[in-house]
């Protein structure tokens, strides 16, 4: 073979090179252009059975020839490559566009529980009196008029009987639905020698029901009994318990009342969380409003309990939970707390977070 | 309590006291309950007519066009002349009204504008009572005494200008029942103190008149003190206006001058009276006694009252013609026909009183101040000043002397009683540092006398009104009341450490168990925990704690159970058409006990712990995204939803007791078939409402014991009977709508150990977590068509048994009905080893080894 072959070699190779570029650069898509590689430079292709004519070549021919069709080949490569990289890109983009979604359209539903409110807040008030060192004591919700009411200086038919409507379980076996939580400190007092450092949280009912008055409802009491205990203290834990639950540096203040089982007695008021004791409709104009009822525990309740009066005093506070959680969350109905309005109830999880 | 502001001022010592408790009205409102005098209302009684003035109609006409209006020519002054249209029939000529001219605003925001009626002008209005807020009924218009100056402000004309409080007292502060007690709490503020109104001091000297009645009183101890007055020969029984007014400020309707008198003294001292017409008591004789057996009386309100053994009467001598202390007899009431009257002042024993009250369910003015402690000296006060009033009202006389008893005990109720307060007492539970000096100034503002012992001790000397004041401890509180409790100062108690709680344990179980239903998708509610009837037949077999006083059919027994509220609650949900709902509650339920043979148990009652969870309607919320096709965008909560909590709930209550772990369950009517379990349940777990529950696709959970798997009853979960459906939930018969829910009993008989040691406090030490394996898992389906009988359990059984060590999980992929009646079941067996790749020859040989089990332990038939 002469040099002919070489230059009919070469031009070949120019035609591929030239016609492989153009078309390589026109490809519309990936699979055109994988079409295009298969036909120029695959293992059947244009390029390959060009470069099988090389073995018919000269020695000196041989590795000019080879060289030259290798650096088309590497040219052909390269453009390919490009051109891949640019319609990869062309047809992602072109995917995305094609996958885009209104994403104002409604979102699927991730369900959610809700926690009652009055089991929110009576958990946030354990822990903070758990954090002032009071210890939880629960106890049974039908209770002997004995723990409801005697040992707690209730004197039979006495009208401080009557300001609780109590519901009778059995009269003749002195049995009733406990109308607060106290009979636990009975309990507990029983129970245990002083000092005591209690709270009990539960469920109690009155024979009473209108808009703000429902015969079952949430107290939690607290009662600390030690050798030197004052009224300072009664306010310093409900000051303690009003900033923490409230958030805020809202006031308490104690005004004297009428309890059989404390003495002295006091209802607590706290500055209206509402308008800071500006005045408010919510506290009708006082700047107060009323939260709980407190006291020195009687004498005659440690009586009762077998304590030493002449070495120990005490005091106790109670609160409804129900009225703190309205206060806290903003809750204007109280029987909405026992009804069942899915959609209501929904619309807590914004508040409770 | 309510006061009138004016009546109040005239028991002060000062003539400013009434112009000094108008100007401070708005401190004092502030400041009373700071000394524990709630102050629950205030009203000016001018409120709204300060514009209205006197009048009076010149002439009247019949209006032309309406028949039953008048045109009235109405004159203020000279100057001022008005045409008023008026449609009440009482007007006539000359008669003195209350005008409310144009531009008048009358309560209730009701503003008069000058306007033409039926063709004729009328520039005001002639007012009312009602329209004037002084009543809340009245016939025509408010006709004024023939002498009223006209042109005068109406408020003036009536004696208006006074302000009413009414004080929400509590119990203890009996002193306060009256104007005189409540001028001595006002009386601090305006630098005044309380002058009793005039009274004839009466005494118990014979007298030469022979007593026209007697007296006998059987039951001394109930009545140490009674006085009775003969009055005759009344002028007349007109109330004098100003007593009315008094009278018709604090709410109380005038009558006559023989009631109003005895109401007057009543509001102004706090001693109740009775007045009796005499010519109806037979005999002349009061007998003070208890109420035999069958007597019965109709008292005042006109309610015939069966009387008890226990209720003190006075009686005539035919029978009682008074309940003692808090209501009269009709019969002997007095009337405008009244001649002659006795008159009643006495002091009866607060318990004799509340028993009756109690007994009775009856209340009165009388009863209420009885019940709460009246002052001795009152009785004979109240005697002399009704005397008084009588005379100078009436112009009556008293016949014969005064008929009384007294008790020789009641002498020394008669007299201020001693009691020694302790300064470092007072330091000790007030935290306030007083002196004793200061300690004695604020006692003297309310007549409370005091002298010093020793330098730390004060000897106190407390008046026969203070009823409430008769331990040192009471005097401690007095005298912080009026120090005031905001000079208390504040301090934090010292952290101290106390012995370990015995029942804090329940409470954090149920936290426990909130917190893991709140950590789904549940909706925690807190439902009345009363039955109906209805409810209670739901669980029949349960001894029902009920109320003897129920607020309302609806609420007659204490539940048994927690899923009926929840229940209830979803039929309120669907009533407002929302038709989907994942409700629970984690709270006590009441039972009477059964077995009271146990003399340790404290209360014939018992709580238990359940949780209990209910779903309704559609598992998924519609999306507009899911296929319409598909069947399963509308599928409803069934069964295995709620099974799915009750394994929730059986994982929390394992780590406190390991008996959860072997929890199983039982197809309800597999129960029912059941000779012996059945009634089994029912006598162990009566409060499972079993009338609620689809037998086929309901089951009963057990836990293991000496009576075999099926010893302990937990608790239920299942679909609610397709009966009781549409019922329950009110909805149309046929609406497809799923209800499932769950219960378990989580503790039985919280409080029976509480004094021991608490049940629910033992926690379980946390077992050992085992790290996940590193080896591949291997994952392979089976398929088989069994008998329908077969329950995938008997065959997970079987699986696991040949499967091993080696079978981390098995999962139930298909279950599907075969034309044959046969049932087609897929499951897929998670393999994996702890120690090493599993070979697939290993692997083969398992699952070969399983199928042959199953083909043979079940003549399954395997599917390919």
């Amino acid at each position: 073979m002469g040099s002919g072959n070489l230059d009919n070699f070469e031009k070949n190779l120019a035609l591929i090179e030239k016609r492989g570029l153009e078309l390589i650069s026109h490809a519309e898509d990936l699979q055109h252009l994988e079409t295009l590689r298969v036909e120029l430079f695959g293992k059947k292709g244009e390029l390959t059975s060009l470069m099988k004519q090389l073995g018919q070549m000269s020695h000196e021919e041989r590795p000019v020839a080879g060289q030259k069709a290798n650096a088309i080949r590497e040219a052909l490569t390269k453009s390919y490559d490009a051109r891949a990289v640019r319609l990869k890109q062309a047809s992602i983009t072109k995917q995305l566009e094609t996958e885009r979604v209104d994403v104002s359209l409604p979102a699927r539903e991730v369900p959610q529980s809700f926690e009652h409110p009055v089991f929110r807040a009576q958990a946030e008030i354990i822990s903070i009196l758990r954090a002032c060192g009071f210890v939880v004591e629960m106890g049974p919700e039908i209770e002997s008029e004995w723990n409801n009411f005697d040992s707690l200086n209730f004197p039979p038919n006495h009208p401080s009987r009557t300001m609780q409507d109590t519901f009778y379980v059995s009269r003749e076996e002195k049995l009733v639905l406990r109308t607060h939580t106290s009979p636990v400190q009975i309990r507990s007092m029983l129970r245990s020698k002083p000092p005591v450092r209690m709270i009990c949280p539960g469920r109690v009912y009155r024979a009473d029901y209108d808009h703000t008055h429902s015969p079952m409802f949430h107290q939690v009491e607290g009662l600390l009994v030690d050798e030197d205990v004052h009224m300072g203290d009664l306010k310093g834990i409900l000051q303690y318990l009003v900033s923490e639950f409230f958030g805020s540096e809202l006031k308490v203040r104690l005004r004297p009342s009428f309890f059989p089982f404390t003495e002295p007695s006091a209802e607590v008021d706290m500055q209206c969380c509402f308008c800071k004791g500006a005045g408010c409709r919510v506290c009708k104009s006082t700047g107060w409003i009323e939260i709980g009822g407190c006291g020195m525990v009687d004498p005659e309740v440690f009586k009762s309990v077998n304590y030493d009066i002449d070495k120990i005093r005490g005091f106790a506070f109670g609160m409804g939970i129900e009225r703190m959680a309205m206060l806290k969350y903003s809750i204007e109905d109280l029987r909405s707390f026992y009804e069942s309005d899915y959609r209501y109830f929904l619309q807590f999880p914004r508040w409770l977070v | 309590m309510k006061i009138s502001l004016s009546w109040v001022a005239t028991y002060l010592n000062s003539s400013k006291a009434l112009e000094s408790l108008k100007k401070q009205a708005s401190v004092l409102e502030q400041r009373m309950p700071l000394v524990g005098l709630e102050v629950g209302s205030r009203k000016k009684l001018s409120e709204g007519i300060e514009d209205v003035v006197t009048a009076e109609i010149l002439s009247f006409e019949k209006h032309p066009e309406a028949d039953r209006l008048n045109v009235c020519k109405v004159k203020v002054s000279d100057k001022e002349i008005y045409s008023i249209v008026c449609g009440a029939s009482n007007v006539k000529q000359g008669l003195k009204v209350a005008l409310a001219r144009e531009g008048c605003v009358l309560p209730g925001n009701f503003k008069i504008k000058k306007s033409k009626i039926r063709g004729v002008e009328s520039s005001g209005m002639l007012c009312s009572e009602s329209e004037l807020g002084l009543a809340d009924a009245s016939e025509g218009i408010l006709e004024l005494p023939a002498k009223t100056t006209i042109g005068r402000p109406l408020v003036a004309a009536l004696g208006l200008d006074d302000e009413v409080w009414e004080f929400e007292l509590t119990p203890d502060r009996a002193d306060c029942l009256s104007h005189v007690g409540l001028a001595r709490e006002l009386g601090r503020y305006v630098g005044a103190s309380v002058q009793l109104p005039e009274y004839e001091k009466l005494n118990f000297e014979k007298s030469s008149d022979v007593p026209l009645i007697s007296l006998e009183v059987q039951a001394k101890r109930a009545c140490p003190f009674y006085s009775a007055q003969l009055l005759e020969g009344f002028k007349t029984i007109e109330t004098p206006q100003w007593m009315s007014s008094h009278l018709q400020a604090v709410g109380q309707r005038p009558k006559n001058a023989l009631v109003d008198i005895t109401n007057y003294v009543l509001m102004e001292l706090g001693q109740p009276l009775h007045a009796f017409d005499a010519d109806k008591i037979e005999g002349s004789k009061l007998i003070v006694r208890y109420a035999k057996k069958g007597e019965s009386l109709v008292t005042l309100d006109g309610v015939e009252r069966k009387l008890f053994k226990e209720d003190l009467v006075i009686a005539d001598s035919k029978g009682p013609v008074a309940i003692a202390g808090v209501m009269g007899g009709l019969e002997s009431a007095v009337s405008n026909e009244t001649k002659r009257v006795i008159l009643e002042s006495a002091y009866f024993n607060a318990d004799s009183i509340r028993g009756t009250v109690q007994r009775h369910k009856i209340h009165s003015e009388s009863s209420h101040r009885f019940e709460r402690g009246v002052d001795p000296n009152m009785a004979l006060v109240g005697a002399g000043r009704a005397l008084k009033l009588f005379k100078d009202i009436c112009g009556c006389r008293r016949r014969g002397a005064l008929v009384h008893f007294q008790a020789k005990t009641f002498s020394k109720k008669l007299e201020a009683h001693t009691i020694n307060l302790d300064l470092r007492a007072f330091k000790k539970v007030t935290g306030l540092d007083l002196q004793a000096k200061e300690i004695s100034d604020h006692l003297a503002t309310l007549e409370i006398g005091t002298e010093s012992r020793s330098a730390k001790v004060l000897k106190v000397f407390v008046p026969t009104h203070r009823v409430d004041l008769l331990r040192e401890i009471d005097l401690i509180e007095e005298v912080a009341r009026l120090a005031g409790f905001d000079g208390i100062p504040t301090r934090f108690p010292a952290m101290l450490s106390v012995s370990k709680p015995i029942t804090e344990g329940t409470f954090d179980l149920i936290q426990k168990l909130r917190v893991r239903m709140l950590g789904t998708s549940f909706v925690e509610l807190m439902p009345y925990c009363f039955f109906s009837d209805k409810e209670k037949e739901y669980a029949p077999d349960v001894k029902y704690v009920s109320l003897e006083n129920p607020l309302s059919h609806d609420w007659k027994y204490m539940r048994s159970n927690l899923s009926t509220g929840l229940l209830r609650s979803l039929a309120s949900s669907t009533a407002k058409g929302e038709y989907r709902a994942k409700f629970f509650e984690a709270s006590t339920v009441f039972e009477k006990r059964t077995d009271l043979t146990d003399v340790a148990l404290s209360s014939p009652t018992k709580e238990s712990l359940h949780v209990s969870w209910v779903l309704l309607g559609q598992r998924n919320k519609d999306h507009w995204s899911s296929d319409k096709s598909s069947v399963a965008r509308k599928e409803q909560f069934d069964f295995f939803d709620a099974k799915g909590a009750a394994d929730l709930i059986a994982q929390s209550m394992a780590t406190q007791d390991r008996i959860w772990q072997s929890m199983n369950l039982l197809p309800l009517w597999k129960v029912y078939d059941d000779p012996k379990l059945a009634p089994y349940v029912a006598e162990m777990a009566p409060w499972i409402p079993m009338n609620l529950l689809h037998p086929g696709r309901s089951a009963i959970y057990f836990t293991p014991g000496k009576k075999g798997p099926q010893t302990n009853v937990m608790g239920f979960v299942g679909e609610l009977h397709p009966l009781v459906k549409s019922d329950l939930l009110n909805v149309a018969t046929g609406k497809e709508l799923g209800v499932a829910f769950g219960e378990l009993r989580c503790v039985e008989d919280l409080w029976k150990s509480a004094y021991e040691k608490s049940t629910v406090a033992k926690i379980l030490k946390k077992g050992s977590i085992t790290a996940s394996s590193k080896f591949p898992f291997i994952e392979r389906d089976l398929a088989f068509v069994f008998e329908k009988s077969l329950s995938f359990d008997d065959i997970a059984k079987v699986v696991h048994k040949q499967a091993s060590d080696l079978l981390v999980s098995l999962d139930c992929l298909d279950v599907y009905p075969q034309e044959d009646g046969r049932v087609s079941v897929a499951m897929r067996l998670l393999l994996q080893s702890q120690e090493r790749t599993l070979e697939d020859n290993e692997v083969a040989s398992l699952i070969e080894k399983t199928t042959s089990a199953l083909v043979k332990t079940f003549k399954a038939e395997q599917r390919v």
